[in-house]
């Protein structure tokens, strides 16, 4: 496979992983320790995508998706992250992390967007309903998650788009930004180490 | 319940939030799974869409714990489509006032346990399962064992209970919440998160033992996790951390210390 190729196949993975966040399934296949780890496979760089992964997995845990709350999304902040730094236009870890914090943040008020949109399909089912016909809601579910899906690969192909731009950017930019992104990285396994343990101790 | 049936409400449990909306959440994810159910109990489609009718209401609860919900309601839509008209209407309203009661403390009960306490305990288990295998087995089946470790202990569970959940709630019917009760749930939580924070210090101390270059930069982070917390009087979240620590070293940088 191309390395092109197999960059659009794991943005397409990713997206489809997504939807194992909230919307389907929940068998954590979407979590970034999992997913960063076999994109990077994909991609070639297991490392850097397992990397990149625990980081993002340990970045997102305090944030919990319940009722209406959309933190930011891991999913999508460990694919983009992996997609930027391991893909045929590399950019510097560095870089590709905060882009991909930036993805998961993005996500989060995309979703909040479909789920606005999705409260249409309860007057729907409602007009089906009383006027005696079948409603569907099986095609209306999967439906609802080509969409997203669909939404999802769009936000990956947008960042991915930019990844020259990233790429190039962090050559150009200058030192103390460099120095400062590169002491983030170094120092984001022992901040989200620190945050696995606080996290445990929240009083249900 | 027979077990094709029982299997096709379970997969079909699996998309619960495939339509979640703001307006009534997991509504039509409920329909969706309850739609074998209740076609079994109305074979004529009047009843059977007025009964989906019924499901159309607010509904939100854990998705690991909503087979319990699910269970209860597909053994109370049974005894009330066996009652007569009259007797029946009392029932549905006693089903809807049922699921609504239910949901809420469900919701509680399954968050604490999955997304606050096993999701992380299995995110630290899995880094400690990586650095042992690292040690013991080379660098790609740590990372082959961090993913499984974190999927076979996070599934185990969820299975179990989205599976057995289903069969218990059709069998407690409205006795769910007496019946939960006699489970110690709060003693797994602590025990979970005990264990959780054993196995995450695991990682946090390797850092300092064999990342020996590291260690000054190990010991800053971990300083400024401490100053952050103690300023803030809160848990400051790790993106903010990160955050902070990129803007303190691009002033040390400009400062000439890195």
């Amino acid at each position: 496979m191309s390395p092109y190729n197999a960059w659009f196949f794991a943005a397409g993975l990713a997206a489809v992983a997504e939807l194992d966040n909230a919307a389907a399934c929940q068998f954590m296949i979407c979590r970034p320790i999992v997913l960063g780890p076999l994109l990077g496979a994909a991609l070639g760089q297991i490392v850097l995508g397992a990397g990149l992964g625990v980081v993002c997995e340990l970045f997102c845990l305090e944030e919990l998706p319940v009722g209406g709350c959309l933190p930011l999304n891991a999913t999508m902040a460990a694919a983009t992250a992996v997609l930027l730094a391991a893909g045929p236009i590399p950019a510097a870890p560095e870089a590709a992390l905060p882009a991909g914090l930036l993805a998961g943040w993005t996500h989060a008020k995309l979703e909040s967007f479909l789920r606005r949109r999705r409260g249409g399909l309860n007057a729907v089912v409602e007009t089906r309903l009383k006027a005696g016909q079948e409603p569907r809601l099986g095609s209306l579910a999967l439906g609802e998650l080509a969409t997203q899906a669909a939404a999802n690969l769009t936000l990956l192909l947008v960042f991915m788009c930019g990844a020259k731009l990233l790429s190039s950017g962090w050559r150009a930019s200058p030192n103390a930004l460099r120095a400062g992104l590169h002491f983030g990285l170094g120092v984001s396994p022992v901040l989200g180490l620190w945050s696995l343990i606080r996290s445990f101790k929240v009083v249900s | 319940m027979d077990l094709p049936m029982r299997r096709s409400l379970w997969a079909r449990s699996l998309l619960l939030q495939s339509c979640w909306n703001f307006e009534r959440m997991q509504n039509l994810g409920l329909a969706y799974a309850l739609e074998p159910w209740l076609r079994r109990l109305y074979p004529e489609p009047g009843a059977r869409l007025a009964a989906l009718s019924r499901h159309q209401d607010f509904f939100n609860t854990n998705p690991y714990t909503a087979p319990l919900i699910m269970g209860m309601v597909c053994a109370l839509e049974e005894e009330a489509a066996g009652l007569p008209e009259d007797a029946r209407q009392e029932k549905l309203a006693r089903i809807s006032a049922l699921k609504k009661a239910s949901a809420p403390p469900l919701a509680g009960l399954g968050d604490a346990l999955f997304w606050q306490t096993l999701r992380p305990f299995c995110a630290a288990g899995a880094i400690t399962a990586a650095l042992c295998l690292w040690k013991l087995a080379g660098l790609a089946a740590a990372l082959v064992g961090m993913a499984s470790c974190y999927l076979l202990v996070y599934n185990m569970a969820a299975w179990t209970l989205r599976w057995r959940g289903l069969r218990l709630g059709y069998e407690w019917r409205e006795r769910i919440a007496t019946n939960l009760k006699g489970y110690p749930w709060q003693a797994w939580i602590k025990r979970l998160r005990l264990g959780g924070t054993v196995l995450a210090a695991v990682p946090l101390i390797s850092v300092f033992i064999i990342g020996r270059g590291e260690r000054a930069v190990a010991f800053l982070a971990l300083l400024l996790c401490l100053i952050a917390d103690r300023v803030t009087l809160k848990a400051v979240s790790p993106v903010r951390l990160y955050a902070g620590a990129g803007v303190l070293g691009a002033a040390a940088s400009l400062a000439g210390w890195l």
